[in-house]
């Protein structure tokens, strides 16, 4: 029997990170439930997770993760059978448990011995638990058979089997029992009928046979034991070892029926042996097998009449990542090929040439749209492959606001709405750290001390509530707290004293709030424990563009903030607006970063220092951004009046590139620069065009930014060389225009 | 004679010889190790990168990948000329898996056979080559060959943005 | 050819266990808890067994208990797929009328030679 398990042990890590999650999420329930009405089928739910992973890893040889889980199991049994009662510190001890589990499991993946030190110590700290109320149970399976296994070997076995009249009733069939024995060795069956009854009283579901066997060869007791071990109860059995090799006699060679003893019912007295046969057996008891043949033959006639249906059952299927990746790009690669054929296409019907009403070229052109549309919508199945509930990011954060409230004392309900929201796999697996930073520093900062909350007339408890939803081509989720809300004083000042700002800026309150997500903002001084890991907010936002999306924060002072993050649904096509810059420099635009398009109004330029610097647009001062200058792009730029604006936004701010002409609208398949070059500041990516050229798409916010670094706007308040993002101003007007507001006391760090 | 052929066996298994492919740039020969060429290829236009080195060409699309080629006169100070015909893109890989580059040459030459003990440390600097890129001199048929090394031009700083040129913006 | 129903919530269990029935060239139904197993079997035919114990909507012995209701089902062998050994268990398992039990962990070679004492 060679079959490689292996290739299971991925789906059983797989599961059995999901069943971690499970526990988890479970254990957490239990212990904000009230202490007396637990949730029977949630204690169930957390059993049967451990339960699988334990019985699982031993099949797949991770002894270590077995064993452990082994301790929790039990621990988690007695819960379930309601001799031990739930409580805090338990819960507490097996959520530990669950990290434990995830590490051993973790090592038992990448083929490393567990260095996790807490798990021999959370698993002493489980047996003692159990020890101290461990009464009979459990192991006496185990003991009875230790009892059992004395290891003899003798020339055979003689076993009397008397079994009980039900035996049957449970599916068991002493003829393939006796199969199994003659696997063992060379086997002789010798039935007793004497306790039949006659025909008419014969109960065909009863069995009233007993049996003397007697194996001869080179096998042991306990495997005999085996054969009969689901049957131990239901009947007598001795098994005696052989005592004369030799004996009893017996045709050794050939099976053949041998000879009769017994007494009572004569001609029902056979024995033989199973070599024989099925038949030859079933027909020497035959009275008492009638119930089993007949239903053996009504199987068979049911079985031709009745054909299984088949493939009903994988409703889904695990498949590798890889996998769907390749296919992803293939399908990437047909896009370019498509749009390859429709040019060449669109050419060859221009040609003066081929008659307009040549049916050929009205095939190809249908078939080509066709074609078109046909890898389109294969391209957007194939991305939905992708696509999972953000419920994967989500939970983690219970256990996290679990852990962490308790740690600060906090008292601390968190909500989640949408999780089934969707979105690429990649774009989560990224967006992973930067919530949890959100996450931790809304509890940090955000929530105040009870006794705090019930000073400002609030709950107690505070609130954290994540959402998530679709809008458009974007997903838009929510970080909101109920508590202090940002303090734009401390804000303020801290920005003058990091020397982000000068003291006298006049800054509106959103822009303040913006103070928090620049560099350099966050200091050491900042960095909790919890919060900390010395990653500011600007971290934050740098992770969340570099997948194109965006972060932004509203803050209203003693009621709370709410942190919204929008990101691309995918990371691997963009719709794209194809732009020419200088002479043949094509580049890509992402349509959601593009808020209109218009020429360029010369009265609208606001020259300053001698350069078009601003441009005013629907009352508000933007930047210009020349992009063949900004790239230093070869070529003579054209000039203005000749440029065309396209109003785009990122970074939370405006800006009006300049370009020399709009081309097509299309869906562009992203390509990595960095894979074979680097990151280059102000580039998304690259795509192929349908000529098998390669295009740059741009990367708005950071456009934006080389904009800005390449020449700072002349902000009054402002401190010129550090990267003023404060040239916010999409409230109204430029900022220096805006009053400044009355801000009312507020305390600690940058929360009210 | 047995003797003689049988010292001439021990040599080759000590120094066994590894197959170069051979180019011009400049009229001068250069060679690089052929299990690091992945292909050959025509010139076709490059699309330029804002921010990159002037020996930089552009990116160009090899079946689906997007990979840098680099003007191989302009890294070595070399005066630069419009590209013919002959004109060559090789294309460098040292990895399955790993970075492509393309480089761009005058013209191929020839694949020759080197032992490696024939490569030699060069005597001194070569004018406008780095060090780092230059495996050693060989000679082959009176011609001088620069051996170049292929990982350290894929792993050229300027190309992998790890060299500290830019990193944030 | 036999075919067998498979009963458990771990898919790589279940993968396991029908991966090695099928290569004795057994046929395999899956199903992921007693439930979806019961209209299974009500649906099919069936010359063996195999269910784990916990499973979440319908358990393993919830499951063959409601399976022996089944005329059909009276007497086909049911194997519980156990990670205990103990008394209770199998007193368990027998009054909701299984045949027998195996215990888990075990290869697939323990699987073929112990349903070999229910089916052949």
């Amino acid at each position: 029997m060679s079959i490689d398990l292996s290739q299971f042990i991925p789906t059983f890590l797989e599961e059995s990170f999901e069943g971690l999650a499970v526990m988890e999420s479970g254990l957490l329930s239990l212990s904000c439930a009230n202490d007396t009405d637990c949730d029977a089928e949630t204690i169930n739910a957390i059993f049967r997770a451990a339960h699988s992973i334990k019985g699982g890893a031993g099949t797949f040889g991770f002894h270590a993760v077995s064993e452990f889980t082994h301790i929790a199991e039990t621990l988690l049994d007695q819960l379930r059978g309601g001799q031990r009662l739930v409580s805090h510190q338990l819960v507490n001890l097996l959520l530990e448990s669950v990290d434990c589990i995830r590490s051993l499991l973790e090592s038992a993946r990448d083929g490393v011995e567990c260095s996790e030190p807490q798990v021999d110590s959370i698993a002493r700290q489980l047996q003692a638990l159990l020890d101290a109320t461990e009464g009979q149970s459990a192991d006496a399976g185990v003991v009875l058979k230790h009892e059992l296994s004395a290891n003899e070997k003798p020339a055979g076995w003689r076993i009397n089997f008397i079994p009980e009249p039900q035996l049957l009733q449970t599916g068991n069939e002493p003829l393939l029992m006796f199969q199994a024995l003659e696997d063992l060795g060379e086997l002789t069956v010798e039935v007793n009928t004497k306790q039949l009854p006659i025909l008419v009283e014969l109960v065909p579901q009863t069995l009233c046979l007993q049996w003397t066997l007697t194996v001869r060869g080179d096998c042991e007791r306990d495997q005999i034991l085996e054969i009969f071990e689901w049957v131990e109860d239901e009947c007598e059995l001795t098994i005696e070892p052989l005592a004369d090799p030799m004996l009893p006699p017996g045709p050794a060679v050939t099976p053949a029926v041998s000879h009769q003893t017994v007494t009572a019912v004569p001609s029902d007295v056979e024995t033989g042996t199973t070599g024989q046969s099925e038949n030859g057996v079933r027909n020497s008891v035959k009275n008492s097998s009638v119930k089993s043949s007949s239903v053996k033959n009504s199987n068979v006639s049911m079985r031709n009449t009745q054909p299984r249906k088949a493939g009903q059952e994988a409703s889904s299927i695990r498949v590798d990542i890889d996998k769907v990746d390749a296919l992803i790009n293939r399908v990437g690669e047909l896009v370019i090929t498509q749009s390859m054929l429709c040019q060449a296409g669109e050419c060859l019907m221009q040609d003066e040439t081929l008659v307009k009403d040549n049916a050929a070229t009205c095939n190809l052109a249908e078939g080509l749209s066709l074609l078109a549309r046909n890898t389109r919508d294969l391209q957007e199945e194939v991305m939905r492959i992708r696509m999972l509930p953000i419920s994967f990011v989500f939970n983690r954060f219970p256990r996290m606001v679990h852990d962490l409230s308790g740690q600060l004392g906090k008292q601390v309900s968190l909500t989640m709405a949408g999780e089934q929201t969707e979105l690429d796999k990649t774009v989560m697996e990224k967006l992973g750290d930067p919530m949890v930073h959100l996450v931790r520093n809304s509890l940090d900062h955000g929530l105040e001390l009870p006794e705090e909350r019930i000073a400002a007339g609030k709950d107690a408890g505070g609130t954290v509530h994540l959402s998530a939803c679709h809008q458009g081509g974007y997903i838009l989720i929510e970080i909101r707290d109920d508590g202090r809300g940002l303090n734009t004083q401390k804000i303020f000042a801290k920005a003058v004293s990091n020397g982000l700002i000068s003291h006298d800026a006049s800054l509106g309150e959103s822009d303040i709030h913006e103070l928090i997500f620049m560099p350099g903002f966050s200091t050491a001084e900042e960095v909790s424990d919890l919060s900390g890991r010395g990653v500011g907010m600007d971290v934050v936002r740098r992770n969340i563009e570099s997948l194109g999306g965006h972060v932004s924060v509203q803050s209203q002072a003693g009621s709370g903030s709410t942190f919204s993050i929008r990101l691309p649904l995918t990371l691997a096509i963009l719709d794209g607006q194809l732009i020419r810059t200088g002479p043949c420099e094509i580049g890509v635009l992402p349509l959601v970063s593009i808020v209109e398009s218009q020429q360029l109004d010369a009265a609208a330029i606001r020259v300053i220092a001698g350069q078009p610097r601003l441009y005013c647009f629907r009352d508000e001062y933007i930047p210009l951004i020349h992009l063949q200058q900004l790239f230093d792009l070869p070529g003579t730029c054209s000039p203005l009046e000749h440029c065309l604006l396209v109003i785009v936004e990122g970074n939370g701010q405006r800006a009006g590139l300049l370009v020399d002409e709009l081309q097509g609208q299309q869906q562009v398949v992203i390509k990595s620069l960095e894979r074979n070059y680097r990151r280059v500041p102000g580039l998304a990516g690259a795509t192929i065009l349908g000529n098998g050229s390669v295009a740059l798409i741009l990367d708005v916010p950071g456009v934006i930014r080389m904009a800005q670094q390449q020449a700072p706007q002349p902000l009054p308040g402002a401190v010129a060389m550090v990267e003023p993002v404060i040239t916010r101003p999409a409230t109204g007007g430029v900022p220096s225009m805006e009053a400044v507001e009355d801000l009312p006391d507020r305390e600690v760090g940058i929360y009210g | 004679m047995a003797e003689q052929a049988k010292g001439t066996v021990v040599t080759e298994v000590a120094e066994p010889c590894q197959q170069y492919l051979s180019f011009m740039l400049n009229g001068e020969e250069y060679a690089l190790d052929i299990l690091c060429v992945q292909e050959l290829r025509g010139w076709c236009r490059a699309t330029a990168v804002p921010g990159s080195p002037a020996f930089m060409c552009g990116v160009i699309n090899l079946r689906g990948e997007i990979i840098p080629v680099i003007d191989l006169r302009c890294r070595f100070g070399l005066p630069v000329v419009e590209p013919s015909h002959e004109t060559v893109v090789i294309v460098l890989r040292v990895a399955p898996a790993g970075r492509i580059l393309g480089v761009v040459v005058d013209a191929m030459a020839e694949t020759c056979e080197l032992v490696s003990n024939e490569i030699v440390t060069p005597p001194a600097q070569i004018e406008g080559i780095p060090a780092e890129y230059v495996q050693g001199l060989a000679t082959l048929d009176e011609r001088m060959l620069v051996v170049l090394d292929a990982p350290a031009l894929l792993a050229m700083a300027e190309l992998t943005g790890q060299g500290g040129i830019e990193d944030e913006c | 050819m036999a075919s067998i129903l498979v009963v458990d919530d771990s898919s790589s269990l279940r993968n396991m266990v029908t991966f090695t029935l099928k290569q004795e060239g057994f046929e395999v139904v899956e199903a992921a808890d007693g439930k979806e197993a019961l209209s299974k079997a009500r649906g099919g035919r069936f010359d063996l067994v195999l269910s784990d114990v916990n499973m979440p909507v319908m358990d393993g012995i919830s499951f063959c208990t409601e399976l022996r209701k089944l005329p059909a089902f009276r007497f086909t062998p049911v194997l519980m797929l156990t990670t205990e050994s103990s008394p209770d268990m199998k007193q368990r398992g027998k009054s909701a009328g299984a045949t027998g039990w195996l215990v888990k962990p075990f290869n697939p070679a323990k699987l073929l030679s112990t349903i070999r004492r229910v089916i052949r």
